[in-house]
């Protein structure tokens, strides 16, 4: 039912289920994240299921840790006001108990998101996603480092950062691989021009090229072409 | 005693046309099934494209599919385009819904997700009405030019329906006022020749004291080509300010994060020529056009008072079955570098900006025979049938393979080109109203680029910020739908669900971006504020 949007009738159906306690909890809460209309009681009371979830069932289980995970959701996107710090510290544990998650793995971005944008100077924001680059390090799944990677490419383009970095980071994340089109597309041709900007031009020939191969319909080519043609020797 | 021999007349006349409806009725529900001594199944097919030639192609499609099922009925129902969407949730809601029903207008990703059925588990299987053509066996996603990207619904990550054509954006021309005109048939294939003809058609209309203008524009079809314009001198400047210029032409944040710093304003070089190029091409369309609607400016073309009009692949039925004359479609040309010392900053031809497909044809839930909306489905995606519809509609095919019909051949796309840069209107909607206000002081005789940078300074920032503001809170909304779905698919995935591993990923990619941009989107906005 949550994935036709009936998210009120989903939450009916985990309120009356019966058999596993937790999960019917579990259920209800991240349904009631979207039962409209959305109150302020109702993200309370999600919290509070979330919580029950993460301290009743055994700690190093999925739903707990998801339970946990969705607590930090609740702080950083629900609240008002947000509440920023009790996110981060939340998202940090998580990974720090390298959970080989994909979806608790997201906390690695969400950090590098926080960051980005937070309060201070271009230095200063720099200077906390330098010190979230050893997060790398907790991530098991494919998915969790594709994203991480991803969103510090474009974190260090949005503060001015190192242009070679965010190459490195681009390729880290194809690496894993993209599957959606979108996603791909922009990250390939955002990683290309930054690296024909700087000369690194075998690593802008590669994703120019990885466009043009998977993608030869789109509208876009002609550019990549034209760009492509005017690459040089690599100078990175 | 005259009177009531009149009144008679009206009786006789009435009851007539009840008789004749009963028996339409009446042979509907019991002729055919007498026929074929099977249960008649009736296919309902609802879309709002009434433009000249889509019913007659619908009622081909739907004449040839009874002709090998004549048990089956397909009816369509065209619905007009104003009323679609009120008239959708109606259907949708009262469980009254037709089996099929093209997506788009009044869609929402709810609505689809609620009352229409997913094709995923079908697309990488083949279409059984390409059997014997050269599409046999290929899965039904690569039959299409645009591998069905067009049906498949980014936030469900699910494929709802068929593609059945394809649009692109072109000048129409009135050969015969061409004719007159220049002396010749020849359209214009660079800038300087289509405002050298937008000139004739001016002397020409006061020699011969006619009221015929250039072009005919209206505020549906004059942004379709001051954009295109506009967007021919904003490349190099696109590529300077953002560095996504090139994946998102820029992304709204990037560009506007970019207006705020100063990195660029209406003052702008590259800015001051698009706005220059509008003026010089705005003020061959008639006085006025911002405030006509579509179908005036397409009846004022057809009327013959103008030499040309921009339109899609869409209107070219229409168009053609209106006009008494003949009609000629091209590119729009843009000035080429280095051709005019007024627009320095051409890069050259640009690309068509979309080759996405379009007309898509979904299956409801509350179909009642849904493998036969299924099978008629496919029968209207194959490449037989999609060649009758091009060939009847004059619309672009979407089937891989299929040869556009005659009328159609001017509409091929377009992708030896450059991608444009930004618009003016590049924010959303509040963008588009400051700008639409202030048009008029850019293209009208008496109008400048300086009084309508003057006018549109007063409120560009703030319609910028109000678009930000907007497009935050859409970001944090569907972050916040997402968990949901996120949750679930997570716990269906570890549980070994098909497909729910697959659909996490991709719901992950797509949530990490959005995700961002709902924490990047509020950082632009509040700077405005400061």
């Amino acid at each position: 039912m949550a994935s036709t949007f009936q998210f009120n009738e989903a939450r009916d159906a985990f309120v009356i289920a019966t058999g596993d306690e937790a999960m019917r909890k579990f259920g209800e809460a991240a349904t009631l994240l979207n039962v409209q209309p959305r109150t302020g009681g109702n993200i309370q009371r999600a919290r509070r299921l979330f919580e029950e979830v993460a301290r009743d069932t055994p700690p190093g289980s999925k739903l707990s840790r998801l339970s946990r995970f969705y607590i930090a959701r609740v702080k950083e996107f629900y609240l008002a006001p947000q509440d920023i710090e009790g996110a981060t510290a939340d998202y940090l544990s998580l990974l720090q108990e390298k959970t080989a998650d994909p979806l608790i793995e997201q906390g690695a971005s969400r950090l590098v998101v926080i960051a980005a944008f937070s309060g201070g100077t271009p230095a200063d924001r720099l200077q906390k996603l330098a010190a979230l680059e050893k997060l790398d390090s907790l991530l098991e799944t494919p998915a969790g480092r594709r994203e991480f990677h991803t969103s510090m490419a474009y974190a260090l383009l949005d503060n001015g950062g190192d242009k070679s970095r965010a190459v490195d980071h681009f390729l880290a994340a194809d690496r894993e691989g993209f599957t959606r089109k979108a996603t791909a597309v922009s990250a390939w041709l955002v990683a290309a021009t930054t690296a024909a900007e700087i000369g690194r031009n075998i690593d802008a020939r590669y994703f120019f090229e990885k466009m043009l191969a998977t993608y030869p319909q789109d509208p876009r080519n002609f550019t990549v072409r034209s760009l492509l043609g005017r690459l040089g020797p690599d100078n990175g | 005693m005259r009177e009531r021999i009149i009144s008679s007349i009206g009786f006789a006349l009435l009851a007539l046309c009840f008789v004749v409806a009963l028996a339409r009725i009446g042979l509907k529900q019991w002729w055919l099934p007498a026929v074929e001594g099977k249960e008649q199944v009736t296919i309902r097919v609802a879309h709002w494209q009434l433009e000249g030639g889509v019913r007659d192609a619908f009622n081909a499609m739907a004449e040839k599919y009874m002709e090998s099922h004549p048990h089956v009925r397909i009816q369509q129902l065209p619905v007009p385009e104003r009323i679609f969407p009120n008239w959708l949730i109606t259907q949708l809601v009262g469980g009254t819904a037709p089996d099929i029903i093209q997506i788009g207008l009044g869609m929402t990703e709810e609505r689809k997700a609620r009352y229409f059925l997913p094709m995923s588990d079908l697309v990488d299987l083949p279409n059984p009405y390409n059997a014997g053509t050269d599409l046999d066996d290929v899965p039904l996603r690569d039959t299409f030019f645009d591998g069905m990207e067009s049906s498949f619904s980014q936030e469900l990550l699910e494929y709802y329906g068929l593609p059945l054509s394809g649009f692109t954006v072109r000048m129409y021309y009135n050969l015969n006022l061409l004719r007159e005109i220049t002396g010749g048939e020849s359209l214009p294939t660079t800038y300087e020749e289509l405002t050298r003809l937008c000139r004739q058609t001016m002397d020409y209309a006061k020699r011969t004291r006619q009221k015929i203008s250039p072009i005919a524009g209206s505020k549906y079809n004059a942004p379709l080509l001051m954009d295109r314009l506009s967007s021919s001198q904003t490349g190099d400047l696109a590529k300077r300010l953002a560095y996504d210029f090139l994946p998102n032409r820029p992304s709204t944040a990037l560009l506007a994060s970019a207006f705020r710093r100063g990195d660029w304003s209406l003052e702008t070089p590259e800015v001051e020529a698009a706005m220059g190029l509008m003026r010089d091409l705005g003020q061959y369309m008639q006085p006025g056009f911002m405030q006509l609607m579509r179908d005036d400016a397409s009846f004022y073309f057809v009327q013959g008072r103008a030499v040309m009009i921009a339109s899609g692949s869409w209107d070219s039925t229409s168009i053609r079955q209106q006009a008494d004359f003949p009609v000629a479609v091209g590119p729009i040309p843009v000035p080429a570098p280095q051709s005019d010392p007024r627009w320095p900053y051409s890069q050259g031809p640009l690309a068509d900006s979309t080759v996405e497909a379009g007309v898509v044809m979904a299956i409801t839930r509350a179909s009642k025979h849904p493998e036969i909306a299924l099978d008629f489905l496919y029968f209207m995606g194959s490449k037989p049938v999609n060649q009758l519809w091009t060939d009847v509609s004059g619309w672009l095919p979407s089937v891989v393979g299929v040869k556009p019909a005659e009328q159609s051949k001017g509409f091929a796309p377009f992708l030896d080109g450059f991608i444009g840069g930004f618009n003016l209107s590049f924010s959303g909607a509040d963008g588009m109203r400051v700008y639409r206000n202030s048009i008029n002081r850019l293209v009208s005789p008496q109008g400048s680029v300086d009084d309508f940078r003057t006018d549109l300074a007063k409120s560009y920032s703030s319609a910028i910020a109000e678009d930000l503001r907007r497009s935050s809170l859409g970001a944090v909304q569907i972050a916040q739908r997402n968990d949901t779905l996120l949750a679930a698919l997570s716990m269906l995935a570890a549980s070994g669900e098909d497909r729910a591993s697959e659909k996490l990923d991709l719901l992950l990619q797509s949530s990490a971006g959005n995700d961002y941009g709902a924490r990047r989107t509020p950082a632009v906005w509040k700077s405005f504020e400061n």
